[in-house]
């Protein structure tokens, strides 16, 4: 590939677009933004004197034993009386128009070093910002990775007629957006629509996902692109230039809504502005509502709508706190009598605490404990109802609430990961549900106010047979092709149990023993000395419940810890109580590592973690203690082209992939071990 | 394992940085507490005295404190870290191995990454290099210590690559 002849990206003739012109080569920004950044730059300069002033006047005024509260007026009075009468005024005047000049004179002479500083460009490929003058900076965005460029300016920027482009990447909060700050409005109007349409021509993206019209499984490895053919786009964006195109009719709304994260699954720009009307959802986008055919379709049956009711998180949390309550019925009624008999209580109304009392007391925690399930189990029903799941072109569409109904919609190609989650009773019955875990934006999604997140998980089965995830993800997610199989996927090595007992035991070891050292140090000297000893070994009995039930929750976690891929997705389940079983394409990830820690290295265990852009910011999925041969073919597996040379898997098992590509084997099941 | 290890002035930068930090910090909470201390040794009651011995052994822990630090983390860790950084450049991804205690290995496929940029403060600059970093819409990772000339080689070379690179999977 010729790699070498693309580097450095050629230099680009200027172009044209309205009134504004993007002349080649490197550009400053306007010089008359150096003023605009001064004054922007006088509040933080002032800053350290008002600090200043604010802490010394306090001990100036402790000094002089002036106290604020009655005396301000005076204080304010006498400051004024003092610059008129003693005539000092002239002095104090003078002074406060120094300090102005020389601030606004180093707010100017740093604004101006900014200037300098700062160039941009736009090459035939992306845009390159060089700034800073203690921390130099030099930035390359290609277009292809361009999610949005926002012009703005304020009060000063629109008297002076200059605009601030922000030109935005992907990735929430991690990724800084790249600021060219105060240039003529036409021209940056101009730089926008020119970005906008270099991208759509550079990034023709490959076709994965589904086409809008045939949602049947598209075989991504035909339609793949050879590299140098966007290259070549490029260079004829870059030959076209002096007759601009328009820029697309979506543009208003369009660039916020194109996710460049997810461009290698839309199959052509015209997609892309078809995905963009469907994000809209507005009176515009009916008329494609309605003509995009529903190709899978499904909703709850009563059964499923009530076994989901009454089996949630919050039934077994109310069966708890009543197991609670059951347990404490026998101590009350004992521990009162005990008690008074002690002469501990010295409350003489206690007495009249019969054991009528308590029972009303415990009936009227049962009957709230009751209630606030049956509310809860309410709640879900009058949530759930209704609950409709449609695949319509590129989206899913859920629709759910019996008398508050909400829809939501997500676009394919923003699904980062699907999440199947078992719960603590759902297990125990095979069921689980089922989420799609997607990118979340600040505020970027039309009614959502800014700086609000957008929900970044879509459920889109509350209750499902486990052995059904299969066949629903097939037909909700067909361009998702090839899941790992769950029942067969790997599970840790022997040596990781150990590891796990461990892990598990640590925690709720540190922290028994911290909560006892406490309550030793701080109450057992108060504690007449006679119950000095039941408390010791209860607190010894609490302590042995919780390293038992810690160690007892080990061995479930070590058992359900399974991690598989196939050529496009990777499978990592995990959990003790309630079991997670995430599956991410591997197009999603974003970046993965592998870790050992010095005990794991001994062990020849490694963790191993994929990154995905879901939630805000970013997503880990991490898996410990596998063997250190897996760790290395998951990297092996991420890379682009699969198989190197040089790396081998532990059995050496090499698979031919469609291509003829070497391609790392998919995980084997080990069926040495005797509990598998 | 990747094969490129990063330039060795880097080494001395990472020193430096470590040496700024911890003079200048620790000197904030040393340098009050000892005198506070001195100040109240000069009074004659008994808890003036006492709390002087406090705050007088307090420093001296910090100073102990600091200057252990200090040979750990001037003269021992960068030198580990240097040894420990790899990095290696694909035609198709960013491999990177790190880490003294726990070792990691990252893989960034170049398809993935969003903007690259180079980045040089007063130290770096010092010793002629600089930093790359390259984003991914989950996240940044960075090549600490490259010579100017093949950081700006490095960034354009992973630019070019980030633009041309499609998916193939």
């Amino acid at each position: 590939m010729p790699y070498a002849a693309q580097s450095p990206a050629p230099a680009r003739e200027g172009f044209a677009v309205g009134q504004g012109v993007v002349a080649p080569g490197p550009h400053h920004v306007h010089p008359a933004s150096i003023f605009v950044n001064a004054a922007r730059i006088i509040p933080t300069l002032l800053l350290p004197l008002v600090a200043a002033l604010a802490s010394s006047a306090p001990a100036i005024m402790a000094e002089y034993e002036v106290d604020v509260a009655q005396s301000w007026p005076l204080i304010v009075g006498g400051a004024l009386l003092l610059m008129v009468v003693a005539q000092s005024w002239p002095l104090i005047v003078g002074g406060a128009l120094l300090l102005m000049v020389v601030l606004m004179a180093s707010a100017t002479g740093i604004a101006f070093f900014v200037y300098k500083r700062f160039t941009w460009e736009i090459t035939t490929t992306d845009v390159h910002v060089k700034k800073g003058i203690i921390f130099v900076q030099d930035v390359q965005v290609p277009f292809g990775r361009v999610q949005a460029i926002n012009l703005s300016s304020g009060i000063a920027d629109r008297v002076l007629g200059l605009a601030n482009v922000r030109i935005e990447t992907a990735g929430g909060a991690h990724n800084r957006a790249l600021l060219i700050p105060g240039i003529k409005l036409a021209e940056a109007e101009a730089l926008r629509a020119e970005i906008y349409r270099l991208r759509s021509l550079g990034a023709v993206p490959v076709s994965n996902a589904g086409s809008i019209n045939d949602t049947s499984v598209n075989d991504t490895s035909v339609s793949s692109h050879s590299s140098p053919a966007s290259a070549v786009l490029v260079s004829r964006a870059a030959r076209t230039n002096g007759t601009p195109n328009p820029p697309p009719a979506s543009s208003p709304h369009g660039p916020s809504s194109v996710h460049t994260l997810d461009t290698d699954d839309y199959a052509t720009p015209a997609l892309r502005s078809l995905e963009q009307v469907g994000e809209l959802r507005g009176a515009f986008a009916q008329s494609f509502m309605e003509e995009t055919p529903v190709s899978f379709e499904f909703g709850l049956s009563v059964r499923q709508l009530f076994l989901a009711a009454i089996s949630g998180n919050h039934v077994w949390m109310s069966l708890l706190a009543l197991l609670g309550l059951l347990a404490q019925v026998p101590a009350l009624l004992a521990g009162f009598n005990i008690d008074l008999d002690l002469g501990l209580v010295t409350n003489q109304d206690l007495h009249k605490l019969d054991t009528t009392v308590i029972v009303t007391v415990c009936v009227g925690i049962f009957v709230i404990v009751m209630a606030w399930l049956l509310l809860a189990t309410i709640t879900i029903v009058f949530k759930l109802g209704g609950f409709r799941v449609r695949r319509r072109g590129s989206r899913i569409e859920v629709e759910n609430g019996l008398i508050a109904r909400q829809s939501k919609g997500v676009a394919v190609s923003r699904i980062q990961s699907i999440q199947v989650r078992q719960g603590f009773i759902r297990r125990f019955f095979g069921f689980a549900e089922v989420q799609l875990l997607t990118v979340g934006a600040q505020g970027t999604q039309g009614a959502q106010p800014k700086g609000q997140l957008v929900a970044v998980g879509v459920l889109v089965h509350p209750l499902i047979k486990l052995s059904q995830v299969d066949g629903l993800l097939a037909r909700l997610l067909p361009e998702f092709d090839q899941y790992p199989c769950l029942a067969t996927a790997a599970r840790l090595p022997r040596a990781a149990l150990r590891r796990v007992i461990l892990r598990f035991l640590v925690w709720p070891g540190l922290m028994c023993a911290a909560l006892l050292g406490a309550a030793d140090a701080l109450f057992l000297a108060h504690v007449p000395p006679y119950l000095v000893d039941p408390l010791l070994i209860g607190s010894w009995i609490l302590y042995a419940l919780v390293f038992l039930l810690a160690g007892s929750a080990a061995p479930f976690w070590y058992r359900h810890a399974r991690y598989a891929w196939t050529d496009t997705m990777l499978l990592i389940s995990q959990g003790a109580i309630s079991i997670t079983t995430c599956f991410i394409p591997r197009r999603k990830i974003q970046w993965a590592f592998s870790r050992q820690n010095p005990l794991q290295r001994q062990a020849g265990l490694a963790t191993i973690g994929a990154v995905t852009a879901a939630g805000v910011g970013a997503t880990v999925t991490s898996l410990r203690d596998l063997s250190l041969t897996d760790a290395r073919a998951f990297l092996q597996w991420l890379r682009p082209h699969g198989f190197h040379a040089g790396e081998q898997s532990q059995d050496g098992a090499v698979l031919k992939a469609r291509d003829g590509r070497n391609m790392p084997p998919p995980l084997r099941i080990d069926r040495t071990r005797p509990d598998s | 394992m990747p094969t490129e290890k990063l330039d060795r002035r880097i080494i001395g930068v990472w020193r430096l940085s470590a040496l700024v930090n911890l003079v200048l910090w620790p000197l904030l909470l040393i340098v009050p507490l000892a005198l506070i201390s001195f100040s109240l040794t000069g009074s004659h009651e008994y808890g003036d005295q006492q709390a002087a011995w406090a705050l007088g052994l307090m420093t001296l822990g910090l100073v102990v404190g600091t200057v252990v630090a200090m040979i750990i983390c001037v003269f021992v860790v960068p030198a580990l870290r240097w040894r420990r950084f790899s990095y290696q450049v694909g035609e198709e991804e960013i491999d990177i191995a790190t880490g003294i205690i726990w070792h990691k290995r990252i893989i960034i496929p170049l398809i993935r990454i969003q903007n690259v940029d180079t980045l040089q403060g007063p130290l770096l600059r010092m010793r002629g290099l600089k930093r790359l970093t390259v984003a991914t819409a989950a996240g940044e990772h960075a090549i600490p210590g490259l010579a100017a000339e093949a950081a700006d080689a490095l960034r354009d070379k992973v630019a070019v690559l980030a633009r041309i690179v499609q998916e193939d999977v």
